[in-house]
């Protein structure tokens, strides 16, 4: 091939690749162009401060705490009613846990007669489900971080929970038992995350 | 069917040779290894069995990988020719349809590089923002602006400059001078790396998830991978091997050098998983790496551990690491731009320099598009090249087979004046097995396959990326190795 066509044909090569580079760039930041981004879901849990009371014969105590965490997956919560006093008689220990936007939830359990015992009850209260989302489309990743915030955000279960434990029985006793009660709620939730989709390079 | 009757044809006197054994050996190792040895074997060592895929894998190599290359080195190393050349030359006809298949392997290493450039512009940047700390503060955000866009065409320059520096040469003055400080460079810095890692603290889960024998795990999906692996891991079917063994003496056994250059790249993908796999232990995150490679493994997770070590020990250790990276990257792309670049001097009587400087300038161009688009980099990143690569075995594998005279294949194997003759296995192999066995991967390739061949999705294959089209379903448990 004679030397002038092949400088010729490399001039036309360098001058489509200087026109591509430059149109390439023009069209990138100037023509609004979505992309793919990959999304991971992962889960975490906490734990909220434990609170306590106590009651004597029976009845009713009511428990209440803030919930500011979005995207809960379930919250469950941990119920310890213990008594050191003499019962003659079982008695039923219930513990309902009414959260927002969320159905209520109870467990009940029976205290036996005696003395020195405790019963543990744990009440869940599903909330919503890890969304299944693989991929979001964004102009860039912190758009497409706060389209999935946007998208796939619950707030259910935030707010005020409150938690009801009952404690009931044939009340034959010439004394009222003492009753303990600790409330441990703890929070699953998840998170999302999104990245960019890079090549599975078997090379 | 043997359309094949020429003998041995003596070397053009003008062509350029390997000027030692070891420089042509270091410059197929250079091919060889790449992104798939440093952070694809181990984690498929980890995900497929432990030390169970690592003897499966060894088996594969002796079954297909090493057979492959010898075929491939001694059609180059045979005629003396680019690989249009070379099917010219062994048919003896200048209008061979065979002529076609040495098209198809300048070409499909033209189009591999216009996307490999692309990656391993990333792993440049990589190397300097890692000294420099720069994506240590938000690793995701700086990764999503580094893979497209301006920065990413431009650092992809950088590299196809240097490119062009090292292959203007002749082979014996470019690439093999490159190599011979390269290789013993890169085989330093990695050893070195795994050195300092089993220093680190909680890094025995690390090795426990990497090497644990779990026969358990042995399925039809790891012997595929393990398949997979053999042949992608060897840069095989795009025709650099070919075209490097076409500057090589006929005094060295093919035989030889394709099981030192095979084993060098085992060790050397073994070595690495004593780095990745303890680092990631050390730094807690063994289990959420899992079943994470390639690519995602080395800018996701691992560029995490430098971020974590935090400054400057982070810096330090993680420029090494990626520099380390980009030479592995670097030695595979100047060894991707031999076939074109042979093709335009011999073909076209182009001067090397002239030929370089279009066939990189031709490589650009495609670069251009991968530059601006993930997208677009993933289809041809992935399955589309492995057809690609795929269909230039089969081809190869079918013109010794059944289309050359088995005398003549087999002499062309064991010339030499010494060292191991293995014709006697690798042709019967050649004729019989290796196009059933790479038939069936580019059905996977094509169709999608358990989880393994290179789709980004598990079960994806090049229909799938193209349309959608998920035929065969993934086995999940193809990767149900946790970490500890």
């Amino acid at each position: 091939m004679p030397v002038q066509k092949i400088d010729m044909l490399i001039g036309v090569v360098l001058a489509l690749g200087l026109v591509g580079s430059v149109i390439g760039t023009i069209v990138y930041e100037e023509v609004p162009q979505s992309r793919t981004f990959e999304v991971t879901w992962t889960t975490s849990s906490e734990g909220l401060a434990e609170q306590e009371d106590s009651q004597t014969g029976g009845g009713e105590t009511e428990f209440t705490f803030e919930v500011e965490r979005a995207n809960l997956t379930e919250g469950v919560v941990t119920v310890v009613v213990s008594s050191s006093s003499a019962r003659p008689q079982p008695r039923t220990v219930t513990v309902t846990v009414d959260a927002p936007n969320a159905t209520e939830q109870s467990e009940s359990a029976s205290l036996p007669s005696g003395t020195s015992n405790s019963v543990e009850i744990e009440v869940v209260v599903p909330m919503s489900d890890v969304p299944t989302a693989t991929e979001i489309q964004a102009m860039d990743i912190d758009q497409a971080r706060t389209d999935l915030n946007a998208s796939y955000a619950t707030a259910n279960g935030t707010g005020t929970w409150t938690v009801t434990v009952s404690i009931q029985g044939e009340q034959v006793a010439l004394t009222n038992p003492m009753y303990e009660i600790t409330m441990t709620p703890t929070l699953a939730y998840y998170m999302g995350d999104v990245t960019i989709p890079t090549p599975d390079i078997n090379r | 069917m043997a359309e094949e009757s020429g003998g041995l044809i003596p070397p053009p006197s003008e062509r350029a040779q390997f000027g030692s054994r070891i420089g042509f050996i270091l410059a197929a190792i250079g091919s060889a290894v790449g992104f798939g040895s440093i952070a694809r074997f181990p984690m498929n060592v980890a995900n497929f069995g432990g030390a169970v895929f690592v003897l499966i894998y060894i088996g594969l190599m002796v079954l297909i990988g090493i057979p492959m290359m010898i075929n491939e080195f001694s059609l180059g190393r045979d005629a003396q020719k680019n690989t249009v050349g070379v099917y010219k030359t062994l048919s003896e006809r200048e209008n061979t349809p065979w002529r076609f298949a040495g098209h198809l392997h300048w070409l499909v290493a033209a189009f591999f590089l216009s996307w490999y450039a692309v990656v391993s512009g990333w792993t440049l940047k990589y190397v300097f923002a890692t000294a420099s700390g720069a994506y240590f503060n938000d690793p995701e955000g700086y990764l999503a602006g580094t893979v497209e866009g301006p920065d990413a065409l431009i650092w992809t320059l950088v590299v196809l400059v240097i490119v062009l520096v090292v292959v203007i040469n002749q082979i014996n003055k470019g690439i093999e001078k490159v190599n011979m400080v390269l290789m013993p460079l890169l085989f330093a810095m990695i050893i070195g790396l795994a050195i300092y890692a089993a220093t680190l603290d909680n890094v025995a889960a690390g090795y426990t998830f990497y090497l644990r024998p779990d026969f358990s795990a042995v399925n039809l999906s790891v012997v595929t991978a393990a398949v997979g692996q053999a042949f992608f891991s060897l840069s095989l079917g795009i025709g650099s091997m070919m075209v490097y063994a076409s500057y090589l003496s006929r005094q060295t056994s093919l035989a030889s050098n394709a099981i030192m250059i095979s084993v060098s790249t085992l060790v050397f993908a073994g070595i690495c998983g004593f780095l990745i796999f303890p680092l990631l232990s050390a730094f807690g995150m063994l289990e959420s790496s899992s079943g994470v490679a390639g690519l995602q493994l080395i800018f996701g997770p691992l560029a995490a551990v430098f971020t974590d070590m935090g400054s400057p020990l982070g810096q330090i250790i993680g420029t090494i690491f990626f520099l380390a990276v980009f030479f592995a990257a670097f030695s595979s792309a100047i060894a991707l731009t031999e076939p074109p670049i042979a093709y335009a001097t011999e073909e076209h009587g182009i001067d090397r320099r002239r030929a370089a400087i279009l066939m990189v300038g031709l490589i650009y161009l495609g670069a251009i598009i991968f530059s601006f688009s993930t997208d677009m980099l993933n289809y041809a990143g992935g399955a589309l090249t492995d057809v690609s690569v795929l269909v230039g075995g089969i081809v190869v594998a079918l013109y010794i087979g059944w289309f050359s005279p088995r005398a003549k294949a087999r002499r062309r194997m064991d010339e030499s004046e010494r060292g191991l003759k293995l014709s006697w296995y690798v042709y019967p192999l050649t004729r019989y097995v290796l196009p059933v066995v790479l038939v069936i991967l580019t059905f996977f390739a094509v169709f999608g396959s358990p989880c393994l061949l290179s789709g980004d999705a598990p079960g994806g294959g090049l229909m799938q990326q193209l349309f959608g089209w998920d035929a065969l379903a993934c086995v999940p448990e193809a990767s149900a190795q946790s970490a500890p």
